[in-house]
């Protein structure tokens, strides 16, 4: 290897690792957290253009991406389980009878108006026919569904009680309605290749629902009664690692997989519940930003098309969130704030999508344009809308300051 | 956990690995060669034989290794060729876990009061080894189908080589037994320390031996000579200082995910060194020495900091060398492994036996401690490792031969080891603080 070549190596490593530790360091995490800002939304573009000019300046290879397989199918596992272990239904028992008409009118209207939105753009193109343009379509719908909740204290500071626990609530359950389009996506579009199984496409979905559920049982079966928290967490490994790894062979989708395996953990009797879902959310952030960094090595900013596709992301999904929140606040006015706290509330978009996208991305290895420009889609929609609330928090700060007659920052 | 709960877990995840097995034609792939399940399969696989093996007196690595052997490609085919090899990235960073924890646990300060005996033993027992295992190795080179052809100058590198890594010691074996026992005292001090430094030294004489034979065998090298192997050692020990400096102020400025992050370094080191030509058990161990002895952050602090990413790693990584190990090759190498594995007893007694008597070491105790030096683990088999995926062709002959050799050493090392404590009184004499690795990982 030229000395030249090496010396970019070394240089553009020595980076990574010092961005890793920057974006570990607890100030920039406080950072984050005092403005409220989402993973997708702080790091995506440094990660982003990272990947990218890693890949482009030759520093991740075919080869180190191949070798990164076994980690990154293990980590879809990792977020789908972790997302899995939120589904407790005796939680969802508890949260009030509006929930569910809030939820779907906050999520259907969002995901419908960007997954068309979307694929009027796309079918204009004239690059996408037939099965190409519902597949990406359902999954820039499952990657819209997702939210992360803004700053709620300020948001929902003169809001009925219950509306803190319902927007929470839908925070958790709309990333089931995503990992559900994606496991229609995995069942409806499989790869093309010479397989031994030969099942319909609903048979693919009854194996997806089935391998969830009998690994969920067979990591419940390893975790009972360990003797330490290091067995305990290796043995979640394991079992996570083998239900990603048996849902990739089969070419299901990892995520969704390991969300029922999760979901069945969540909903058995097992008294390390609270110290496995601390370790689950502990790896989860880094796992995001290695998402985010190997899309990156996927991304071509230089199109334009990803660029405008993630501006109508953006607004139609935002117009979804909006008719959405006046028709909920409509249903249920008690319980609810205004339709546009409610909006702002639900409209940062969640890390999640990233896992959406790239589970796309890895149930079909070949490169096509539209997933490259959905990954562009999801990041700029985030940008987009993160500015947004920022703003109507800002907006919303300075009149609680004006309220009280006292000086209000913008996250209170 | 109970040895049937072990054995039905472990039946259950075969059924599930081998039902999903059955989707695809032989050598067909979807995405990818399923390494992915591979590795989840051999984590829990592994973690249970590991359980059963423990239940019959043996260490949980021969379980690992035996759970790779079985499932592998020679004898159930679970987890074919390519799964293993696609398992590379994870093998290349638990071979830099493994050095960063064996220097992680030696402090040249409390090794100073014992330095004589343990200078004296370990040069007398390394420098028997290596001309006895130089021998035995130029001999099996000259019988073997693989290298009988080569010049006398190349066997003298291909022996060279091998007695290097059959002349390598276990710490992790040994710290595992005295905790497992709780043993204290004077053996079980003087075993470790000895075994510590001594492979320190063989990781260093590796690093030469290997470059004198990359330089012979030119198609396996990229350069030429002197240039090479200053590059490759002096190379290596900067990267290690650079990330046990690097790790140093990430433990105190950072102080989240240090496993994760150690992690990640291994793997950069690895992938690096894949380009870079660095020797990923050389990074590994002058990072943890110069975390240990150098830096403010202690080993200790760095050990309980992966521990939640050195179990599993372990596993997969052993399991992954005993997939590695093809059946027809070992029964045909077997005898060759046998007979280095006697041999390199044979050095052990005679060695310890000369150090013992130059260093003034009690005799009683002199007596037991070659016990302490018999098993072989992580440093060998990292080492026989590298010389299967560097040396093309003959790696993969006499790699087997190495992993054969090392397996024998392996499954009767711990058991000896345990009988030594024994006979000193040292089991139950202490809770041993300063014995940091989880017993389950070795």
């Amino acid at each position: 290897m030229p000395a030249e070549q090496i010396a970019r190596v070394v240089v553009a490593l020595a980076v990574a690792v010092g961005l890793a530790i920057v974006a570990a360091h607890p100030v920039v995490r406080r950072f984050e957290q005092r403005f409220g800002l989402s993973v997708l939304a702080a790091s995506g573009f440094p990660l982003l253009i990272l990947g990218f000019g890693f890949r482009a300046f030759g520093v991740v290879t075919e080869q180190t991406l191949a070798d990164l397989r076994p980690v990154y199918e293990f980590g879809l596992g990792w977020i789908g389980f972790a997302v899995g272990m939120q589904l407790n239904l005796r939680r969802l028992d508890e949260l009030p009878t509006s929930f569910t008409t809030t939820l779907v009118l906050m999520t259907l209207p969002a995901t419908l108006f960007a997954a068309a939105s979307c694929a009027l753009f796309l079918a204009a193109l004239g690059l996408l026919q037939g099965t190409g343009l519902l597949r990406d379509m359902l999954v820039l719908a499952g990657c819209a569904a997702v939210s992360a909740p803004a700053n709620l204290r300020l948001l929902l500071r003169a809001a009925p009680p219950q509306a803190t626990q319902i927007v929470n609530g839908i925070t958790q359950i709309d990333q089931v309605a995503a990992f559900a389009i994606l496991a229609l996506v995995a069942s409806m579009f499989r790869p093309q290749a010479v397989v031994l199984w030969r099942l319909p496409r609903s048979g693919w979905f009854i194996v997806m629902v089935g391998v969830g559920f009998l690994l969920g049982v067979v990591i419940y079966m390893l975790v009972r009664n360990v003797r330490s928290a290091t067995e305990e967490i290796s043995l979640v490994i394991g079992g996570i690692a083998l239900a990603a790894g048996t849902a990739g062979y089969l070419a299901l989708s990892v995520p969704v997989v390991c969300a029922l395996a999760g979901a069945v953990l969540a909903n058995v009797p097992y008294p390390n519940r609270s110290r496995l879902e601390a370790t689950l959310g502990e790896f989860e952030r880094p796992l995001y930003l290695l998402f985010l960094f190997l899309v990156g090595t996927t991304w071509r900013p230089m199109e334009w098309q990803g660029w405008v596709l993630g501006i109508l992301f953006a607004l139609s999904r935002g117009y979804g969130k909006f008719i959405g929140a006046r028709a909920a606040v409509r249903v249920s006015p008690t319980d609810l704030p205004s339709a546009r706290n409610l909006t702002l509330s639900l409209l940062p978009e969640s890390a999640v999508a990233i896992v959406v996208i790239f589970s796309l991305a890895t149930l079909d290895p070949t490169p096509v344009p539209a997933i490259a420009w959905g990954i562009n889609a999801v990041i700029v929609g985030s940008v987009l809308t993160e500015i947004y609330v920022q703003a109507m928090q800002r907006r919303e700060a300075r009149l609680v300051g004006e309220e009280t007659g006292r000086f209000v920052t913008n996250f209170v | 956990m109970s040895v049937t709960r072990a054995l039905l877990t472990l039946l259950t995840v075969t059924a599930i690995a081998y039902a999903a097995r059955s989707f695809l034609p032989e050598g067909a792939t979807v995405t990818g060669s399923g390494a992915a399940l591979a590795l989840g399969f051999l984590i829990v696989a592994a973690l249970q034989v590991g359980h059963v093996a423990e239940a019959v007196g043996f260490p949980h690595l021969t379980g690992y290794l035996l759970c790779g052997f079985l499932f592998g490609p020679s004898v159930f085919r679970i987890v074919t060729e390519p799964m293993v090899t696609d398992l590379a990235l994870v093998k290349g960073t638990a071979v830099g876990l493994i050095a960063l924890l064996a220097g992680c646990e030696l402090n040249f300060k409390h090794l100073l009061p014992r330095l004589r005996a343990i200078t004296a033993i370990s040069v007398a027992t390394m420098s028997i080894n290596f001309v006895l295992l130089t021998s035995v190795f130029f001999w099996v080179a000259s019988v073997l189908p693989a290298t009988a052809d080569f010049t006398t100058l190349e066997k003298i590198a291909v022996a060279l080589v091998c007695a290097n890594v059959v002349a390598a010691f276990s710490p992790a074996v040994v710290i595992g037994v005295i905790t497992e026992t709780r043993a204290k005292g004077p053996l079980s001090e003087l075993c470790m320390s000895i075994v510590v430094v001594a492979d320190l030294a063989i990781v260093v004489t590796y690093s030469l031996t290997s470059t004198f034979a990359r330089s012979i065998f030119p198609a396996s090298t990229v350069g030429g000579g002197m240039g090479i192997l200053a590059g490759h050692i002096f190379g290596s020990i900067l990267v290690g200082l650079a990330f046990g400096a690097l790790l140093a102020v990430y433990i105190r400025r950072v102080q989240s995910r240090t496993g994760l992050f150690v992690f990640a370094l291994l793997f950069i080191a690895a992938e690096a060194g894949r380009v870079l030509h660095l020797d990923p058990l050389l990074v590994g161990l002058t990072a943890g020495l110069f975390l240990e002895n150098i830096s403010p952050v202690s080993g200790a602090e760095v050990t309980k900091a992966t521990a939640t990413v050195a179990l599993p790693t372990f596993a997969i990584f052993f399991a992954v060398v005993g997939a590695e190990l093809h059946l027809r090759a070992f029964i045909h190498v077997a005898p060759f492994a046998i007979v280095a594995a006697i041999v390199r007893a044979i050095g052990i007694f005679i060695g310890t036996k000369i150090g013992v008597a130059m260093s003034g070491v009690d005799r009683a105790q002199g007596r037991l401690v070659p016990l302490g030096l018999l098993p072989q683990a992580g440093v060998a088999i990292a080492l026989a490792v590298l010389v299967l995926n560097d040396f093309h062709p003959w790696g993969r002959v006499l790699g087997t031969v190495l992993l054969g050799s090392i397996v024998v050493n392996e499954l009767i090392g711990p058991v000896l080891f345990r009988y030594a404590l024994s006979k000193a009184g040292e089991i139950g004499e202490g809770e041993p603080e300063e014995l940091r690795l989880d017993p389950s990982v070795v």
